[in-house]
C-alpha cells in the first residue's frame, strides 16, 4: 500500500516538474520571436490572435519533442529572419549589432573633447 | 520662394499618394512547398461537426481566410460566391476553400448562416493553420498549386482579381 502512495506521488511530482519544464520552453521560446502583427511586441507579451496561433504551434512542436533551434527554424522559414527578437549576428545585420556600441564611444570621445576644449577656452579667458 | 517650396511639396505627395493609389491588383509572391495535415471542420450549417484532414493540395486550389468580426470579409463574400457559380458553370479545374481563422467556431456558424457562403467552409479546429500559411491577417488569399503556394492577395478581393490569380496561376 505504502510503495504504491509513494509510486503515485513520484509519478505526480515527474509529471508536473515535465509541465513546468515544457511550459518554460514555451514561453522562453515565444519570447524570442516577434509577433508579425503587433509594434514591437514578441509572441509572449502578445494577445493578438496570430500570437495565439503562434503559441499553440509552439505547444504542439515541443509536445512532438522539437529542439527550440528546430522550431525557431521552422518560423524563420514561414517568415523570415525578421520574425527573431534578437537577429543573428551575422551579415548586414552585423550593422545593427556593431553601430549602436561605435556610436556610443564616438559620442563619449566627441563629449570629452569637447569638455576638454571648454576648460581650456575658460582657462585662458 | 515660399511658393517654390510649397509646389514641391505638394508635388511630392501628389506623387506618392497616386503610387499608393493605384488600381493595379498586387499578388505577393510567396513560391514555397506547404505539406499539410491539418484537422478542420466542415461548417455547413447543420452539424458544422463533420471533420477532415486538409492535406493533398493537388491541382489549383484557391484558399480565402477569414474571421467573421472582419468588416472586408463580409464585403467579399458576395464576390467569392460568383465566382463559386463561375467555377460550376464553366466547369473550371480550381477548388475554392474558405478557412475561418482568429474567430469562435459560434461566431463562425452564425455567419455561414447569415451569408450563406457556398463553397467549402472550414473552421480551424487547432488553430494552427495560419502559422502554416504564414497569414498575417484576414482576409487573405492564397493560391496554391499542387502542394505550393504560389502567391496571395492581401485584403478585400473580388471576382476580377480572383480570375486573375487563376491565369496566372495556371500559368505557373
Amino acid at each position: 500500500m505504502q510503495t504504491i502512495k509513494y509510486t503515485l506521488i513520484f509519478i505526480f511530482v515527474i509529471i508536473s516538474i515535465n509541465g513546468a519544464h515544457s511550459e518554460n520552453k514555451i514561453y522562453d521560446i515565444s519570447n524570442e520571436l516577434m509577433c508579425p502583427v503587433c509594434q514591437g511586441q514578441t509572441v509572449a507579451e502578445s494577445n493578438s490572435q496570430l500570437a495565439l496561433s503562434m503559441k499553440e504551434v509552439i505547444k504542439l512542436q515541443v509536445s512532438e519533442g522539437k529542439t527550440k533551434k528546430e522550431i525557431l527554424n521552422y518560423f524563420i522559414s514561414q517568415y523570415g529572419e525578421t520574425i527573431l527578437a534578437k537577429p543573428p549576428i551575422k551579415g548586414l545585420n552585423l550593422i545593427l549589432w556593431i553601430f549602436p556600441p561605435i556610436i556610443l564611444v564616438l559620442s563619449l570621445v566627441f563629449w570629452i573633447f569637447n569638455v576638454r576644449n571648454n576648460k581650456k577656452k575658460n582657462s585662458l579667458k | 520662394m515660399h511658393l517654390k517650396l510649397n509646389f514641391y511639396i505638394i508635388l511630392f505627395f501628389c506623387f506618392f499618394s497616386n503610387l499608393s493609389f493605384s488600381n493595379e491588383i498586387k499578388f505577393i509572391p510567396i513560391n514555397r512547398d506547404i505539406s499539410l495535415s491539418q484537422e478542420m471542420s466542415i461548417l455547413d450549417g447543420e452539424s458544422n461537426s463533420e471533420i477532415i484532414i486538409l492535406d493533398n493540395l493537388q491541382g489549383i486550389n484557391i484558399i480565402n481566410f477569414w474571421a467573421s468580426w472582419c468588416g472586408p470579409c463580409i464585403e467579399e463574400i458576395a464576390e467569392l460566391n460568383k465566382f463559386q457559380e463561375n467555377i460550376l458553370t464553366n466547369s473550371l479545374e480550381v477548388q475554392l476553400i474558405g478557412i475561418n481563422i482568429f474567430d469562435k467556431k459560434a461566431d463562425a456558424i452564425d455567419f455561414y448562416l447569415k451569408y450563406k457562403p457556398f463553397f467549402k467552409i472550414l473552421f480551424d479546429n487547432k488553430n494552427t493553420i495560419s502559422v502554416k500559411f504564414s497569414v498575417m491577417g484576414v482576409p487573405e488569399t492564397y493560391f496554391v498549386k499542387d502542394n505550393k503556394i504560389l502567391f496571395k492577395y492581401m485584403g478585400k478581393i473580388n471576382e476580377e482579381i480572383l480570375i486573375r490569380g487563376l491565369k496566372e496561376s495556371a500559368n505557373y
